[in-house]
């Protein structure tokens, strides 16, 4: 019981990256010897699906949808290392609220002491994109996550959604709830990629832990259902996912950051499209190295990934 | 399950106990099921309105003398402030005490409920305590707070420093329970989380959870025989009270389903024993009942005495009147603390059980055993039917059409009068105490025949009752639009 | 904005479900939680053949709030046509079925070929007060039930002398079904025919009357208004919008100039009728004047804490018929703010020049305080709800329960409307005086 449980919630927009990199992150954590739950709270309900060779568990929505109740121990499956898998679940597109499914899906894993009983380690929940109601800000109030990483592209429209959960981290922030541990950089291949990313950190008061980049490695050991700390354990990419753990185990002091407000985030937003357009007018050549890779400013997910990530 | 008291929410029945809503069947089934955790609800395609486990919970905390209740909600839901603010007006006035417990809404509007408001609740929190310095302050959850994700525990922790006196988040919104009793359990959560203090002695006194003390004269009068005393909860309890729960020598309750919680938690956190029989109800019940207390407290030679007194006072007044109640036949509806405690003293008196409904029932306690009552019954060769049903009064009207029955039975407003129009004789046994020992026996089988023997308003009314229900609903079986058990 | 609702005189739009009960074999059906019937329904007079015990509701649970509700909607609905028997069912939507987003137009759609109508109403708790959902619910029928049948017929005559009268919020107000009553009572008397939807024996037939008649007298500062503007616009059918509730015979007799006048009754008979109820009126204020006059314990001054219907009705006839001073009024319905000057205007405008104040406000904590500050020559009289026992004891006042909250007295079909209404008035108020000597 003295043991202190670190909880962290990872968000990002969907088809960022985000369930790719924490469940890397939790699959090094358990490589590491940390016992970890990672706790999915998105509708699509497939954020553990690499840590259990590509199966979708039952989730705790519709669990107690067919049974009336839940008993949380009921809803947990062991996945790759022994980590232990969550999803919360939720309605189909269009019906319901999927924001309330996240409060009843985490408030009743509370009531039910789970945490503590399976004496974890790490709770690392897997957050849909940007906070849209008071549900999805559910995983950052007090006493729930201490830390959120956001998982963010150089796309701007993921880095909307960070300065979004910025926002209301910040909102939280007087009241207990979880500080910004920082920006976690995925798909960077490109240099300007980087820049923009740091630029929207240093603009925010944050910091980036990790650079991702893209990967083949990872398309390959989701194909397999495996995250890649499992299928490619000696890979390059497996190192960045290690690397990127490490920190986050030896993380403790997160900030609240200072989102952009609309006007100064669309400023911010043009004059980097004024510098891309330069970039592309004097001729470099961002096609040439990432040749799948599609411009930042529209989506930056190849078509083949998208089909296994999504 | 053992009480989690870190958490200011508390799970509902349905999820804790495996509580249900929806059965038809037998009582020997139904506590078969029960020992083995086999036990599944049937969902309904067809139900009625019926109890909001939020007026529940918040009107329990309500009866507390000179605190503040704070619905955060739209005004419907404060729509139950007259009514909770007049019973405890007028139950301070039977006491002789007074009361400035008051019950606010925040009048929360569409605006609020796309934006939040949780900075307008602050201000609200701050200017009642101004108002009325309550020496409690809970504020409530609503159907519009849960589902837009209101974080009234971060209001709660805010205010902690700047409010000097205990703040608790009360979660019951709306939609989380079809079980009103689930409202129990949030007041006693918030009891016990931010009100009863760890133990600095043992006391002489005796929780004994209620509803509305109607007894409470005859009560002290009786536990004066054993050198203890009574703290009657929560209509008309105080803050300090409260605060010394933990010091008490037992928890006692008038109904299972109203203090399990409580009496589990304190047991488990505190050590005060939870008295765990079948009810004061009738003969056997009241008797089993102050055995048990006095085993507990270590005044089992008192309590004899005590049951050797008054069963030669009443027990031949007991007896003659079970000669006329013999044979009469009941149908009841209650919640389950009541329905399987009043169907046992129908037996002990001669009468027969027709069809016992129950308004929920919890297949165990928080202890993790099946009601005592349950196992009682079936011991004394007792296997009625009965259903589940959450006041669904479609279905009793369906069941006392098809059984018409001597006399119908039930305990919450508004549920007797549809016996009668249809034809039935009805009681309503609404206060707690109606059969609460051997004089409560004597009052309850008088009452009975008193409502069997004038017939005249029930005969007047019925002649002149159009029935609500169609004529293709009075040919189904009464479990007809029951679903399939989860 | 959130704002502190202490001792709180009005409810939700939900609580438009007693407008349908109001109706006779109209059933409302809730797309709720389990208890909002149970919370809105009020302390007694729950019996009735339609009850909130035998509203069908949805009882939305979790699941339905994560997993969206509509479904359970439609099978309710179905099993409603199936087992209750009624002549309209009318669908009422909750916070959460609006906030998660619930299609209930297409579920309702979806039964438009059931042999009996189906309409349904939008009524949030967090969008309006209770007043507001009656119009919504009066608002529904017209449009969906009325307004189709009334564009298929070929054949739409009004009917001569046929007055649809709209007045007290039903169950709300616990005097509406007497208020109705005597309504039609009066406008009978003018010769002409009254059509109400309300109360004991009137039912589908009164509304499906409602298009055809000759006007819309809606007897009410604000509520109901915007439904006589709709049902001009929807049948051209003209109103006239007579703001007061008229309480004894001075009020009483201006309430019938005016809809005869209206009507285009002869003045001559009007007047007749007015001088017959007059004469008897005031033979019994005659014998009783000194009660009225001599009583040492009451003082020329009075406060109503109600909804604008009595708030603005008892001080007419407080101030017009008895001769008594009115200190501030206050008005505590959630009066929408486009109504309040309209409504200020009819209390400055009583009789020897004298003006009211008015306060709208729903604090009543606030309007407590006021009361304890202000100057009643004398102990004061005091009309309100059941909250404001607490300062009628403080200010030894003389109190009567009228407005909503009532909690500690019973009104079946009671009135205070017309002549007789008046009288009864001042049986009720002047039972309290008498139970003091000094």
């Amino acid at each position: 019981m003295a043991k202190k449980i670190k909880q962290i919630a990872i968000y990002g927009k969907g088809g960022i990256g985000k369930s790719t990199t924490t469940s890397n992150i939790s699959a090094a954590l358990s490589t590491m010897g940390y016992k970890v739950m990672q706790f999915g709270c998105d509708p699509k309900s497939d954020s553990t699906n690499t840590l259990r060779g590509g199966d979708y568990i039952p989730t705790v929505l519709d669990t107690l949808r067919e049974k009336g109740r839940v008993d949380a121990r009921d809803v947990i499956f062991p996945g790759f290392n022994d980590i232990y898998c969550v999803e919360a679940g939720g309605p189909a597109p269009g019906v319901g609220c999927a924001g309330r499914g996240i409060i009843t899906a985490v408030t009743l894993f509370r009531q039910q002491k789970v945490f503590e009983e399976l004496d974890l380690d790490y709770v690392i929940y897997d957050v849909l994109g940007d906070v849209v109601c008071g549900g999805f800000a559910m995983p950052i109030r007090e006493g729930i996550a201490e830390h959120v990483f956001t998982v963010s592209s150089a796309d701007f429209m993921s880095i909307y959604a960070a300065n979004n959960l910025f926002k209301g981290i910040e909102k939280y922030s007087n009241t207990g709830g979880a500080l910004l541990g920082g920006i976690i950089a995925n798909s960077i291949n490109q240099p300007y990629a980087q820049e923009i990313v740091d630029d929207f950190a240093k603009q925010t008061g944050t910091q980036v832990v990790s650079y991702v980049p893209r990967s083949v490695t990872v398309t390959q050991s989701e194909l397999q259902g495996k995250t890649t700390i499992e299928a490619f354990p000696d890979s390059a990419q497996a190192k960045v996912y290690t690397d990127l753990a490490q920190r986050i185990a030896n993380h403790t002091d997160s900030i609240t950051p200072a989102p952009l407000d609309g006007p100064a985030l669309r400023n911010w937003a043009s004059k980097w499209a004024d510098n891309l357009l330069a970039i592309e007018q004097s001729g470099t050549p961002i096609s040439a190295s990432v040749p799948a890779t599609p411009l930042p400013t529209t989506s930056s997910i190849p078509a083949s990934e998208k089909a296994v990530a999504v | 399950m053992s009480i989690n008291l870190n958490e200011s929410s508390v799970g509902t029945r349905e999820n804790r106990l495996g509580s249900i809503t929806g059965y038809s069947g037998r009582l020997s089934d139904l506590v078969e099921r029960s020992h083995c955790g086999t036990l599944g609800n049937h969902e309904r395609c067809f139900s009625q309105s019926s109890t909001c486990n939020s007026s529940c919970g918040l009107s329990q905390l309500a009866g507390i003398r000179d605190v503040a209740v704070i619905n955060h909600a739209p005004s419907g839901c404060t729509a139950v402030a007259p009514g909770i603010a007049t019973l405890d007006r007028q139950m301070a006035t039977k006491r002789g005490v007074t009361t400035d417990t008051v019950f606010i809404g925040t009048d929360m509007d569409e605006q609020d409920t796309v934006f939040g408001a949780t900075g307008p609740l602050k201000d609200i929190v701050r200017e009642i305590y101004r108002r009325y310095h309550p020496r409690a302050i809970f504020i409530g959850a609503s159907c519009v707070t849960g589902i837009i994700g209101e974080d009234i525990d971060s209001v709660v922790d805010d205010l902690r420093d700047e409010i000097p006196v205990p703040l608790a988040a009360i979660h019951c919104e709306g939609f989380r329970s079809r079980i009103w009793a689930s409202g129990f359990d949030v007041a006693d959560q918030a009891v016990m989380t931010s009100l009863v203090k760890p133990p600095k002695q043992r006391s002489n006194k005796v929780n004994f959870k209620n509803f509305f003390e109607s007894a409470r004269d005859e009560i002290i009068d009786i536990f004066s025989n054993f050198d203890v005393e009574p703290t009657f909860l929560y209509v008309n309890s105080t803050v300090d009270e409260l605060e010394h729960l933990s010091e008490a020598q037992a928890t006692i309750s008038i109904c299972g389903t109203l203090g399990t919680y409580l009496g589990n938690a304190l047991e488990e956190h505190y050590g005060v024993p939870y008295i765990r029989t079948i009810n004061p109800l009738g003969v056997t019940g009241f008797e089993t009942w102050l055995r048990e207390i006095g085993k507990v407290i270590g005044k089992s030679d008192k309590v004899e005495a005590y049951i050797a007194q008054e069963r030669a006072k009443y027990l031949p007044q007991i007896e003659k009147l079970k000669g006329e109640l013999e044979g009469i036949r009941v149908v009841l509806g209650m919640g389950p603390g009541y329905t399987f405690e009043v169907t046992r003293v129908l037996e002990e008196l001669g009468m027969e059980v027709v069809w016992a409904a129950a308004w929920h029932f919890d297949p165990n306690y928080d202890n993790g055993a099946v009601p005592p009552s349950m196992d009682h019954l079936l011991k004394n060769g007792s296997d009625f039917k009965l259903s589940i049903t959450d006041q669904q009064n479609y279905e009793i009207l369906n069941i006392l059409d098809h059984y018409q029955p001597d006399i119908y039975l039930s305990r919450h407003p508004g549920t007797t009068v549809w016996a009668i129009k249809q034809g039935v004789p009805a009681l309503c046994v609404t206060d707690e105490y109606m059969i609460f020992g051997y004089r409560g026996v004597l009052r309850f089988g008088n009452s009975v025949l008193d409502t069997i023997r004038n017939r005249s308003f029930e005969k007047n009314l019925a002649a002149r009752s159009e029935l609500p229900y169609t004529d293709w609903w009075y040919q189904q079986d009464a479990d007809a639009l029951m679903k399939e058990e989860l | 904005m959130a704002k502190i609702l202490d001792q709180p005189c009005y409810s939700c739009p939900m609580a438009a479900m007693r407008t349908v009960q109001s109706i006779d074999k109209a059933l409302p059906i809730l797309h709720s939680g389990p208890g909002c019937a149970e919370k809105l329904s009020g302390a007694v007079g729950s019996s009735g053949h339609f009850s909130p015990h035998i509203f069908p509701c949805t009882a939305i649970s979790e699941t339905d709030i994560v997993f969206g509700g509509a479904e359970r909607l439609r099978e309710t609905i179905g099993n409603a046509l199936k087992v209750i028997d009624a002549d309209l069912y009318v669908v009422l939507t909750s916070c959460a079925s609006e906030i998660i987003g619930d299609d209930v137009g297409e579920v309702v759609g979806s039964f438009k070929d059931a042999s009996k109508p189906i309409v349904f109403a939008s009524t949030p708790g967090f969008k309006g007060n209770n007043y507001t959902g009656h119009e919504e619910v009066v608002d529904a029928i017209i449009d969906q039930y009325l307004l189709p049948a009334y564009n298929a017929r070929d054949e739409r005559e009004a009917i001569k002398g046929l007055v649809n009268v709209w007045a007290s919020v039903p169950l709300h107000d616990a005097f509406w079904a007497g208020n109705y009553r005597a309504l039609e009572g009066l406008v009978r008397e003018l010769g002409l025919t009254p059509n109400t939807i309300f109360g004991y024996n009137h039912g589908i037939e009164d509304i499906d009357k409602v298009p055809y008649a000759q006007f819309n007298l809606v007897v009410s500062p604000w509520v109901g208004l915007e439904n006589a503007q709709r049902l001009e616009r929807d049948f051209g059918t003209p109103y006239l919008h007579y703001p007061n509730l008229p309480i004894g015979a001075f009020e009483t007799s201006k309430f019938l100039r005016a809809v005869g006048e209206f009507a285009g009754v002869d003045p001559a008979r009007v007047e007749h009728i007015i001088t017959v109820h007059e004469r008897e009126y005031y033979h019994y204020i005659e014998r009783f004047a000194d009660v009225f006059l001599e009583t040492r314990v009451m003082a020329t001054r009075f406060v109503t804490i109600a909804d604008a219907q009595y708030s603005l009705a008892l001080t007419k006839f407080l101030v017009n018929d008895m001769g008594l001073t009115p200190s501030k009024q206050y008005i505590v319905d959630g009066t929408p703010e486009a109504h309040q000057n309209q409504i200020r205007a009819s209390f400055a405008n009583l009789n020897y020049g004298i003006e009211a104040t008015v306060g709208f406000s729903s604090d009543g904590y606030q309007i407590h305080h006021e009361i304890e500050e202000a100057d009643f020559a004398g102990y004061p009289l005091i009309l309100g709800s059941y909250w404001d026992k607490t300062i009628a004891n403080k200010t030894h006042a003389h109190f009567i329960e009228v407005s909503w909250p009532i909690q500690e007295r019973l009104v079946i079909n009671g009135t205070y409307v017309g002549y007789e209404g008046g009288l009864k008035l001042l049986e009720d108020i002047y039972s309290v005086a008498l139970t003091r000597f000094n």
